[in-house]
């Protein structure tokens, strides 16, 4: 064989089988220049120092990774199919399968440099828009710039040589597998019509309405973390069982339905969906889940990002917040540190506003019915009450609100005075003494140190400062000589601008750091918490969230954009046939239009009904894991969702539109 | 009035990008009365399919004119040219033409369905002709799972089933071994017996000689034609046989 033959071959059958090389193409060239700006983001110096973001970033380099493989697998096993006819004639013509390997070797290549060069060249560029971006979003230090970052080149190097190996390995086990005859004929392989499955079929709709249950029923904070993860893996068990073996189910029941399936429009519709179905269905669920992650990562970051102000607000309601916490039995001078604080304020020229100071004493308790009792070890955060136990006048300090308590009775506000179980007591016994309930909330006021502890509040008002410093006594006494039951708090706003607050803050926290030593144990220990200071932890946290979902919810989004636009184009190759044959029998072209369109739109809307029902059914689990990340706000995630769910119907819709020409193309003879 | 007249019939095809063309049909001109059988003799190349293509309107005529039952065919609007071609044609193919993603009783009511017909009429349509074609015991399969011989009665019940002027055959014996191609055309000839019209293109001289009369196609036009009239079938293949002979010998016999 002539020298420099295949590899000219190899480039012919490149360019001769553009309709199917060119979307694959573009695919490893997108999914190269995503992974490698999830690298180049991931190891950037910058983002390096920021340990919260780094590993946010990793995270996302790792799930880019895993999906390109997957997903360049499963369209490379698309181009393959559409090409075992070519390889059948050229096994034909004399070309041994050792020469067709490495023909198929040199196209590899090819793809593998072209999108590599290609790929990495959009990715740098890309890259910069991202830095400015990022720079933009999540108000990075002006020391963030654009780099060009050789690891990430020698990572998607690495990574893309290692899938195109995969694919290449496959592509030859296709050809080694199979005769001549086998490969001239490798795409229109006679298929026995499925069986309907209806255990299977059942099985599915078990595990999927499991995992809906969970998705609605779980209350409890704390397990929603931890099943949610069984809520997913079991909606997506039952979206593949339902979609393999329901759909065909469901296609046989409209056949069966005489009046219904003998229409024009239904007759080749129904027919052609039943006959590939099998493979069909796995391609649906994989759109439907793709889709519902997409809306799902796309809606929840969202949320956070434009409730991240919100959030700030929740986790600090005062712009500044001094705490001070001590053993019983030693004073601390709040007076004199809120002196101290309002002469640093009036020198640095700000105004405090809306100042709360309290003393209160706080202790982490169990709860057996309406006893509170000394936490035991090791028990979760969930069942945890935290009390916090003030004097009639601190807590018209915190709260501004007047009640009146007497002698052995105790005013009480938590969620738990407001459930059902707490109606039937008219006293409850704290550190085992009791006290009579002189009145309940079913709120307790917000405390902002506490504000991102999962425990529950429960604020307890006493008639006196005396009845407070002997509950203090016994906490004391139960939880050991380490521990501080009282707490002092100030907590107040500011005016001025963002860098004069920030600025104040600094002021304070040196102020008090050289007068109240945290040295020794028995001495008060001072915590400031601010709210400008807090803010850009916050912002490249929930920026970097963003960030990331609206990242990989685009590359999830071309992905399913690819996967809807490759099986209908596989299917119009498929279908060319049987419609060449519906027009001869009679089959006009306007019912080959509207055929068409049926068809498509079926295969398109079904998964993203499924999964706006899923997204549907998950909203009451997702809205309580934004609690835990203390986004409070369901209108504002429901609004963020339904925008999600229209803009993602939006760009469907026009992947529809396009795809359905492209296959009438394909499908529609002339004359 | 003759069911079918073609007069003058010419099909020029030109290559894409204009250059070179290519006659397919010169002049052809003949008729076809109600209730006859007729085949189309031809060899390669002397544009049988595309005349048969003409006339099942899947192409257009360059010049000349088909007229089925006094309408022409090559005037009909695109929109109606479908429901003409269901309702008054019906074909079958030499590869069948089923489509494997309907059991044989959907493949048959597709022209039906296409048309809107009730689902209860068509049951009562497709009994007698599943009988007759001995069918009724494979309706319920699929094509992959049947014979050739099978196949092509399914397809000539689907060509049937709307009652049509006439029958367009393409070589329906191509795909058949020996035994399955006397059945069918057995087939056809009871089905001209009982009134149908059937116009078939083909190789074979044995398929030829079930036919009434013989059209022999040379160079785009019609060069000669035989009447069986009372001859046997036997004497019939024979003489079909020794036209043929001539007609790719020479042309000396040309009227």
């Amino acid at each position: 064989m002539r020298k420099g033959f295949l590899p000219r071959l190899a480039a012919t059958g490149l360019s001769s089988n553009r309709q199917t090389y060119l979307p694959y193409f573009l695919t490893c060239t997108g999914t190269v220049l995503m992974f490698y700006n999830m690298c180049a983001l991931t190891y950037h110096t910058s983002v390096m120092k920021n340990v919260s973001i780094s590993s946010l970033m990793s995270i996302g380099m790792w799930v880019t990774a895993i999906f390109a493989v997957i997903f360049l697998f499963y369209t490379n096993s698309f181009v393959i199919k559409r090409r075992k006819k070519e390889f059948g004639i050229y096994n034909i013509l004399g070309l041994e399968k050792k020469h067709i390997g490495i023909t198929m070797l040199f196209e590899s290549l090819y793809v593998y440099l072209g999108s590599m060069v290609f790929g990495i060249g959009l990715g740098i560029l890309f890259n910069k828009l991202i830095t400015l971006l990022l720079y933009r979003m999540l108000r990075f230090d002006p020391n963030f710039r654009f780099e060009i970052s050789t690891r990430a080149i020698l990572y998607c190097a690495v990574l893309f040589a290692g899938i195109a190996l995969l694919n290449l390995l496959y592509n030859l086990l296709q050809v080694r597998l199979s005769n001549p005859i086998q490969l001239l004929h490798g795409s229109s392989a006679g298929e026995k019509e499925p069986k309907a499955k209806w255990i299977t079929a059942l099985l599915g709709a078990i595990t999927l309405g499991a995992g809906y249950w969970l998705a609605i029923t779980i209350q409890d904070p704390v397990e929603t973390l931890l099943m949610f993860f069984v809520a997913v893996i079991l909606v997506i068990i039952g979206t593949y069982l339902l979609f393999t073996a329901g759909s065909v189910a469901i296609l046989k029941l409209l056949r069966k339905n005489k009046g219904y399936y003998y229409k024009p429009a239904h007759f080749t519709t129904v027919s052609g969906m039943i006959y590939r179905m099998k493979q069909n269905a796995a391609g649906l669920a994989s759109i439907c889940i793709l889709s519902t992650a997409v809306l799902v990562m796309i809606s929840t970051t969202v949320s956070l990002f434009v409730g991240s102000e919100d959030l700030l607000h929740t986790r600090y309601p005062e712009e500044i917040e001094i705490t001070v916490a001590y053993p019983y039995g030693t004073a601390f001078d709040t007076d004199a540190l809120l002196a101290d604080t309002k002469a640093i304020a009036q020198q640095a020229g700000r105004q405090i506003e809306n100042l709360k100071a309290y003393t209160s004493v706080t202790a982490s308790t169990d709860r057996q019915g309406n006893a509170f009792v000394k936490a035991a070890g090791g028990s979760s955060n969930a069942d945890v009450y935290l009390l916090v136990i003030l004097s009639v006048q601190d807590y018209y300090n915190l709260t501004g609100k007047q009640v009146s308590v007497g002698p052995g009775e105790m005013y009480a506000c938590g969620s738990v005075f407001g459930s059902e179980e707490a109606e039937a007591w008219d006293s409850i016994e704290v550190l085992g003494s009791s006290y009579r309930l002189a009145g309940r909330e079913g709120d307790a006021p917000e405390i902002g140190a506490y504000s991102a502890w999962m425990v529950e509040l429960c604020c307890l008002v006493t008639d006196h400062t005396d009845t407070v410093a002997s509950i203090a006594e016994t906490v004391q006494a139960t939880h050991g000589e380490t521990y501080n039951p009282y707490y002092s708090r100030i907590c107040f706003d500011i005016d001025g601008t963002a860098e004069e607050k920030a600025a104040l803050a600094q002021d304070l926290r040196e102020d008090q750091l050289s007068k109240y030593s945290r040295d020794a144990d028995s001495d008060p220990l001072v915590t400031m918490r601010s709210r400008e200071t807090a803010r850009d932890d916050f912002l490249s946290l929930y920026g970097g969230l963003f960030f990331l979902g609206i990242f990989l919810g685009s590359l999830f989004l071309m992905a399913t954009v690819l996967i809807i636009y490759y099986k209908q184009i596989v299917e119009g190759y498929d279908d060319k046939d049987r419609f060449a044959i519906m027009q001869k029998v009679g089959m006009s072209r306007q019912e080959v239009k509207r055929t068409v369109r049926t068809q498509v739109l079926l295969v398109f809307f079904i998964p993203l009904l499924a999964a706006a029902v899923h997204i549907t059914a998950a909203f009451p689990m997702l809205t309580r894991l934004l609690k835990i990340l203390a986004l409070d706000n369901i209108p504002l995630f429901l609004m963020c969702t339904i925008c999600t769910v229209l803009v993602f119907a939006l760009i469907y819709a026009l992947v529809y539109s396009m795809t359905a020409k492209v296959y009438y193309r394909i499908v529609y003879r002339k004359g | 009035m003759p069911l079918l007249e073609v007069k003058n019939l010419k099909k020029v095809y030109t290559t894409r990008f204009g250059g070179a063309q290519v006659q397919a049909l010169s002049a052809v001109n003949f008729s076809v009365e109600r209730g006859e059988y007729v085949a189309i003799m031809g060899e390669s190349g002397s544009g049988k399919t595309t005349l048969l293509n003409i006339i099942a309107s899947l192409d257009k005529p360059t010049a000349g004119k088909v007229l089925l039952a006094g309408e022409d065919v090559t005037s009909i609007a695109e929109k109606q040219l479908s429901v003409f071609r269901r309702k008054k044609l019906g074909f079958v193919f030499q590869d069948f033409n089923l489509l494997d993603t309907f059991c044989i009783r959907d493949n048959i009511f597709l022209p039906l369905v296409l048309s809107g017909e009730n689902h209860k009429k068509m049951e009562e349509k497709l009994t007698p002709i599943a009988k007759k074609l001995r069918i009724e015991e494979i309706l319920d399969k699929y094509p992959y799972e049947v014979s050739g011989g099978q196949k092509q009665r399914c397809a000539v019940a689907r060509a049937l089933i709307t009652g049509p002027e006439l029958i367009l055959a393409d070589e329906p014996t191509g795909a058949l071994d020996s035994r399955a191609s006397d059945n069918l055309l057995d087939m056809f000839s009871r089905i001209n017996g009982e009134g149908q019209t059937i116009l078939m293109v083909t190789h074979s001289v044995k398929a030829a000689s079930h036919a009434s009369r013989v059209l022999f196609i040379r160079d785009g036009e019609v060069y000669t034609q035989l009447y069986r009239g009372e001859r046997t079938r036997e004497a019939f293949y024979a003489d079909i046989a020794s036209s043929l002979t001539l007609l790719s010998v020479g042309g000396e016999e040309h009227a």
